[in-house]
């Protein structure tokens, strides 16, 4: 079954992916080390830019799965993928599956590791509606204006405990009806007859709560996976470089009103 | 329309030698599923075989993939084309699951309050749940709070997370069906039933090598129990 039609064009899809069932594989019977854990930063916000996911990667099909701790504001090396050091990862085909680092969470690195962190995505249906068509579940205007970001990432002010799992938050309603953080268009319907606006995804202004491994609240929106953020992403952009901004709750509350 | 593809127990006989899913049933060449098997089997269910996510496919048209309903008890298949179709057939409870998207690999429950499925705003009291168990082996549907808690609207691609059908390689861009899950779901009047998805490719190969092999024709073992319990155990 070939989603599509060229390699080429194959190869950027974003459905299905092996790569991680065989990393999680591969160092089962190892115990890493936990390594040196840094400092912590202060209750803040944080951009992150062009995070490179993968710099070998010319394709999402060969991702390297990306882990990153939010206490830190750093890169975790996979080979830190069972211990509690990260509290993120970004996995899967154009990194898009974001996983929390949680014993079980099934299928990702992170399971049947020590790790307790837990995320779940945030959907306000009347604040979708000035992009989204929220019975279809597909951009209803494109570019999203860059202001919706902002607004999105500051209308949430607490995080509330009892929405937390230890499922991935991924591509929104793809091949399932879970809510995400980004719109994957595959047949390029929202652009008819442009070859080139097929097998894009658009990051929505959705705002995804995060409990660290260690136990601290954070907030975090996703601009971009493309490199340098372009605002109407198409197969000529690189993806693989992700762009995001959280804000993370060092005291123990659940307040996200940071600024 | 009805479907010709689905069998019964003594002409399945009749296609073992493709139907190598089976393996262990057909080692007695006589009889490849338990005889007291009352599940329905159907075989190579064609879905929408005219479209392709490209341009370049003989005989295929580049569009999205037309919806397919398909009734348990009557084995009803209907083919979604159009607006028009949409509008006259899919709010109504006399179809239990759709066969959607690329592919038509996501399987959906026919429910009417789950926006974006094909039953939203109809009668349907689809739901479905995943057990981590061979079909057989499932006997009883799991309780009303396990679908509260699990339940979904539909199984397409597992992106690892387990919630899906079948997995998905960019390496070599074939369709693998994920054995001993099984899907317990409600039909479209709440009845419990169980279902298999074994195969999308034609012929059910039991291992497919070539992305062109002719896709999707859908391949399913399902068993609904009739008098509302939860009793799933399909054989005598």
């Amino acid at each position: 079954m070939l989603f599509t039609i060229k390699r080429q064009a194959a190869i950027l899809l974003l459905i299905g992916s092996v790569v991680m069932t065989a990393c999680s594989k591969e160092n089962n019977d190892t115990t890493p080390a936990p390594g040196p854990t840094g400092p912590s930063v202060a209750t803040g916000v944080y951009t992150v830019t062009n995070l490179v996911a993968d710099t070998s990667a010319n394709s999402g099909g060969n991702a390297e799965v990306l882990y990153y701790s939010l206490e830190e504001n750093k890169v975790i090396p996979a080979s830190q993928r069972q211990t509690g050091n990260w509290d993120i990862c970004f996995y899967g085909i154009y990194n898009s599956s974001v996983y929390p680092n949680n014993s079980g969470a099934v299928g990702s690195p992170g399971f049947g590791g020590p790790g307790k962190a837990k995320i779940y995505v945030t959907v306000d249906r009347k604040f979708d509606a000035q992009y989204y068509d929220t019975l279809n579940f597909k951009p209803k205007t494109l570019p999203i204006p860059r202001a919706l970001w902002t607004t999105a990432f500051a209308a949430v002010k607490t995080a509330d405990e009892s929405n937390m799992q230890t499922r991935d938050i991924g591509l929104d309603h793809y091949q399932n009806e879970f809510d995400g953080w980004g719109y994957y268009d595959f047949y390029g319907t929202l652009f008819p007859g442009n070859e080139k606006k097929t097998h894009v995804v658009y990051a929505l202004p959705r705002v995804m709560i995060v409990k660290t491994h260690k136990g601290h609240y954070a907030k975090l929106i996703i601009e971009n996976i493309y490199k340098d953020s372009p605002i109407d992403p198409n197969r000529d952009n690189k993806p693989g470089y992700v762009t995001f901004t959280y804000a993370i709750q060092m005291d123990g509350s659940t307040n996200l009103d940071i600024k | 329309m009805n479907i010709t593809q689905i069998l019964k127990r003594r002409r399945f006989a009749l296609i073992i030698g493709f139907s190598s899913f089976i393996v262990a049933c057909s080692k007695d060449n006589s009889d490849p599923v338990p005889s007291t098997d009352l599940s329905t089997f159907v075989y190579d269910m064609p879905a929408d075989t005219g479209a392709s996510m490209g341009g370049s496919v003989d005989g295929k048209t580049q569009r999205p993939f037309y919806t397919i309903t398909f009734q348990f008890s009557t084995q009803n298949k209907q083919v979604i084309r159009n607006k028009v179709d949409s509008t006259s057939l899919l709010q109504k409870g006399d179809w239990d699951i759709a066969f959607t998207k690329e592919y038509n690999s996501y399987v959906v429950t026919n429910n009417g309050t789950v926006a974006g499925t094909p039953g939203y705003g109809g009668p349907g009291k689809g739901r479905l749940v995943i057990v981590e168990k061979p079909y057989d082996q499932v006997i009883e549907a799991p309780a009303e709070d396990v679908f509260q808690r699990d339940g979904l609207a539909g199984v397409g691609w597992d992106n690892g997370n387990g919630l899906g059908w079948f997995f998905y390689s960019l390496n070599n861009h074939i369709c693998v069906p994920i054995k001993n899950r099984t899907y317990v779901l409600k039909t479209a009047e709440g009845k419990y039933a169980k279902l298999e998805l074994l195969n999308i490719y034609k012929g059910n190969p039991k291992v497919v090598t070539d992305l062109f092999w002719p896709s999707p024709y859908i391949t399913f073992r399902y068993y609904v129990q009739a008098d509302g319990s939860r009793n799933l155990k399909s054989t005598k």
